[in-house]
């Protein structure tokens, strides 16, 4: 190699370390958009799971058959970013059937765990209030991985990055809908700005309690115990972990300041008391 | 609770592409009468592993033994000269484990510097990567200024040195250090249990156990590199630190296992319970204890150390990998967030046993 190759690839060395911490100015926040997931109207049909495969170029997830249900995917993760759940129940005083289907995505939480815990800043709130992985800072430290309570977000074993729904950033960019809600049959997923979807789920909720639907309640529309409102929230018609949601999802963050209190109170106490042990002979 | 068996198939392109490969394979037809969503695990395994437990072990070291040796320095200079020169080479080769063993767990490792890029209140992680950077500077020169000019092969070297150690102030540097030290001993526990995963954060008492661990480690490390040495001030202040972070190191341990209570299972039940019980709390904590009152030098000094070490490794090693078990309890991953009252945090407790006929 030449002294001039060698010199150009520092040059080129430098610049790509310098646009590490160069930030650009972001763009104007805009209104926040989410996703209303109604599981009431939801058939099953799995379109959302192909349209976002589709769309965002994901890979299969290979030839897997589950049989105990028709959910054959099983599970969110760095290549699955749809993935709807089938909860069949049998009454057995009745003897009738019911189907629960979901459509399950990244929660896009108001105050994200994978966002507070990332430590390179890959993670950020785009400007449409949506959580974001940028996969050009991305280093794969796995941090939000442990850190999402809900397992959506996982680190592809190829690319070693960081990957979950991105709520179809670049579409939205183009002012379109994301390629889940636009091919959804039933409009059981909805997208729009978030204030507006609430307004809605509120009374679709009522109405369905007018209709006899009593157990229709919505998931994540407000900030609950430790947990902020998703931006990303769901009707549903029983218990939280029949979804294999989580019932009392954690917020890592809500716990750092006494962690810390703790562990620095054990480590400055030990510390102290060695100043008294340390003394030489000439101290007696 | 599904048992998530870790699949790795060369023969099959899928298990090389997504970890969640290990979920799906795990749902299977007679898992259907299994509580929650066919017993399919809510949270995603940890990928931190055996390259983590390591770096917790050496950076314990390192850190603990630069706090000692500071200490030490600040009381009696003269006393301990020889052991805190031993002592800061140490910290310095201890700590050069640690960067290599972090950015081979990245998955991209060559971006190991975005790290820095930013500060951030809320994550852990980051501010131990700021701690180590900080604490690797003063660690490195702390070094340098220890090592013997006279041993240097050239004359320029020796008189570079001797007036890179004349100009240094190594008191003031060995305390400016300090916060970088403590804050490299505080924050492994912190950031284990500032995440979704049930054993690591159903507690608060992870950061003072792994704290204690690292300080008893430092201090054993720093007796068994002093161990030809005459110097009883210091085998007696190390012998008694020993105790005093032993006691430390049990009374979080107790608090830990408390507070966390059910999420403690995979250190008592599957497989590294063995690690844990017989490693970390027997052979760490119990034993050395018993042989640090033995009035031979060789069992005070030397093999009680070393199975302080030993049960270092065991303690940081089986925590972090107990991670693995309890991510797939559903259960556990479902009341994941403390509350008075245990009722979810949207929607009903129980789930529904019987629903209505549509009308």
């Amino acid at each position: 190699m030449s002294t001039n190759h060698v010199s150009v690839n520092l040059v080129q060395i430098l610049s790509d370390l310098q646009d590490t911490w160069i930030r650009p100015q972001p763009p104007e926040p805009e209104e926040e958009t989410g996703f209303f997931t109604d599981t009431t109207v939801c058939i099953g049909c799995k379109a959302c799971e192909v349209a976002c495969k589709q769309w965002n170029q994901l890979p299969a997830d290979g030839f897997n058959w589950t049989g105990n249900s028709y959910d054959n995917t099983v599970a969110l993760s760095d290549t699955t970013w749809r993935h709807v759940a089938f909860v069949e129940q049998f009454d057995s005083e009745s003897h009738l059937g019911r189907w629960l289907m979901m459509s399950d995505v990244c929660k896009h939480c108001q105050h994200a765990p994978c966002v507070e815990v990332c430590p390179t800043g890959a993670l950020i709130y785009n400007e449409f209030g949506n959580v974001y992985v940028q996969q050009d800072v991305c280093n794969g430290c796995a941090n939000c991985v442990v850190g999402c309570p809900f397992g959506v977000i996982s680190r592809n074993k190829a690319d070693g990055r960081a990957h979950k729904c991105t709520l179809c950033y670049d579409r939205q960019k183009d002012g379109l809908v994301p390629a889940c809600a636009k091919s959804c049959p039933t409009e059981s997923i909805k997208f729009g700005k978030v204030s507006e979807l609430r307004e809605h789920a509120k009374k679709r909720v009522e109405e369905l309690h007018a209709r006899g639907e009593t157990d229709a309640y919505l998931y994540g529309a407000e900030a609950s115990g430790e947990y902020s409102a998703l931006n990303s929230f769901f009707l549903l018609k029983d218990n939280a972990a029949v979804y294999n949601l989580p019932e009392r999802p954690r917020r890592a963050a809500a716990h750092l300041k006494r962690n810390y209190l703790f562990s620095f109170a054990a480590s400055i106490a030990l510390t102290a008391a060695s100043v008294l042990l340390f003394k030489g002979d000439n101290h007696g | 609770m599904a048992e998530i068996q870790e699949i790795k198939d060369s023969g099959d392109v899928f298990t090389t592409l997504t970890p969640a490969y290990d979920i799906q394979r795990a749902a299977t037809p007679d898992r259907v009468k299994e509580s929650g969503y066919y017993g399919l695990p809510i949270l995603k395994r940890p990928f931190w592993k055996w390259e983590i437990a390591m770096y917790f072990f050496f950076e314990g070291i390192s850190a603990g033994s630069y706090v000692l040796c500071t200490v030490a320095g600040l009381r009696d200079r003269m006393q301990f000269d020889e052991s805190i020169r031993r002592g800061r080479y140490l910290s310095f080769v201890s700590m050069l484990f640690c960067p290599p063993l972090l950015i081979a767990d990245l998955g991209r490792p060559e971006r190991f510097h975005h790290m820095l890029r930013i500060f951030k209140k809320t994550s852990p992680m980051n501010h131990g990567a700021w701690a180590l950077t900080g604490y690797g500077i003063f660690a490195s020169t702390l070094a340098v200024l220890a090592w013997p000019a006279k041993a240097l092969p050239s004359t320029i070297l020796r008189v570079l040195l001797r007036a890179f150690q004349w100009i240094m102030p190594e008191r003031l540097l060995s305390v400016l250090g300090m916060p970088f030290a403590l804050t490299m001993i505080s924050y492994p526990g912190v950031l284990l249990s500032t995440t979704a995963n049930p054993v690591w954060s159903h507690t608060n008492f992870l950061g003072p156990l792994f704290a204690s661990s690292s300080l008893s480690n430092g201090a054993a490390a720093l007796a068994l590199i002093n161990y030809g040495s005459k110097d009883h001030a210091l085998h007696s202040a190390l012998t008694r630190f020993e105790d005093l972070s032993s006691a430390g190191e049990l009374t979080s341990l107790a608090l830990y296992v408390g507070t966390a209570g059910e999420a403690t299972k995979p250190l008592f039940k599957g497989k590294q319970s063995t690690l844990f019980m017989v490693g970390a709390f027997g052979i760490g904590l119990i034993v050395p204890a018993i042989l640090r009152r033995s009035r031979s030098r060789i069992l005070r000094h030397g093999v009680a150390p070393l199975l302080t070490l030993l049960g270092g490794v065991a303690l940081k090693w089986s925590i972090t990998y107990a991670g693995q078990e309890s991510a797939p309890d559903a259960g556990l991953a479902s009341k994941n967030a403390p509350s008075k009252t245990g009722e979810p945090f949207w929607g009903p407790a129980q789930p529904a046993t019987s629903y209505p006929p549509p009308r």
